[in-house]
């Protein structure tokens, strides 16, 4: 990944998706049930709060990384991992606006403006960090 | 005992279903910084808060989210540790090292903001 690859504007391949392996979306499944049951089950043992940290655990980018490693190189696991930096920051703000929120606002609103809120956030993370990018390069 | 082993089961299916989602979504995303945004998304969350719901209704999902909120903070330190860790140890060993940055930032951070 070079900085001009780093500041492109983002784009849709749908061909890339088609091409996926179907080993891959169920590793991608059984990570994703496996930190689910595992937050449900720290839940039930130790209380919403316990389990609440468990809903932010990285084992579905640990998968992530490791196919995108061995499918496209470590350089794009590296660029994997810097885009969820950012994705975390705006998981951060979906946190945050459950946990204000819930006890005032009806559920569905709580968490259709939580996760606009991740979208906002890490959407203009991106755009930041590309636009420095372009900065650097010019 | 039931009805907790089936929540439990519904928010795998749930969180399973929901990291498909977001996944089929950053595969078609480039360049692969932007796609990796997705890796973060609350596909977990959202799955298991809606299970939630349904057997429990409201009364958690504020200690929930005070608790991810913790949990996501850490998740920031995990991939700005996991950069560099992978270049040094490779992609498996680097990503799961990470995870102690993780477990470390998560106790010190539930011990300081919400014990």
């Amino acid at each position: 990944m070079t900085h001009t690859e780093a500041a492109q504007s983002p784009e849709a391949r749908p061909d890339d998706a088609a091409r996926t392996p179907a080993r891959e979306w169920f590793v991608r499944f059984a990570f994703g049930a496996g930190v689910s049951a595992l937050a449900g089950i720290v839940s039930e043992l130790w209380g919403p709060k316990v389990g609440g940290l468990f809903l932010a655990f990285p084992a579905i980018l640990l998968a992530s990384l490791t196919l995108v490693a061995k499918d496209e190189g470590a350089h794009q696991a590296r660029e994997d991992a810097r885009g969820a930096a950012l994705g975390a920051t705006g998981l951060v703000g979906f946190a945050v606006v459950v946990a204000t929120t819930a006890r005032q606002w009806p559920v569905w609103a709580t968490l259709i403006i939580a996760t606009l809120t991740w979208a906002a956030i890490s959407g203009l993370a991106y755009l930041l960090t590309a636009f420095l990018h372009r900065s650097r390069r010019g | 005992m039931g009805e907790a082993v089936a929540e439990v089961a519904l928010k795998a299916l749930a969180g399973g279903l929901l990291v498909l989602a977001f996944a089929a979504v950053s595969k078609v995303l480039k360049p692969e910084r932007f796609a990796g945004v997705f890796s973060a998304a609350p596909s977990v969350a959202l799955g298991s808060l809606a299970v939630t719901l349904v057997f429990t209704g409201p009364k958690d999902l504020a200690a929930i989210g005070s608790g991810m909120a913790v949990g996501a903070a850490a998740f920031v330190a995990y991939c700005l540790a996991t950069t560099p860790m992978v270049r040094r140890f490779g992609a498996w060993k680097g990503s799961a090292g990470a995870l102690l940055i993780w477990a470390a930032v998560a106790v010190v951070g539930y011990s300081v903001v919400l014990s």
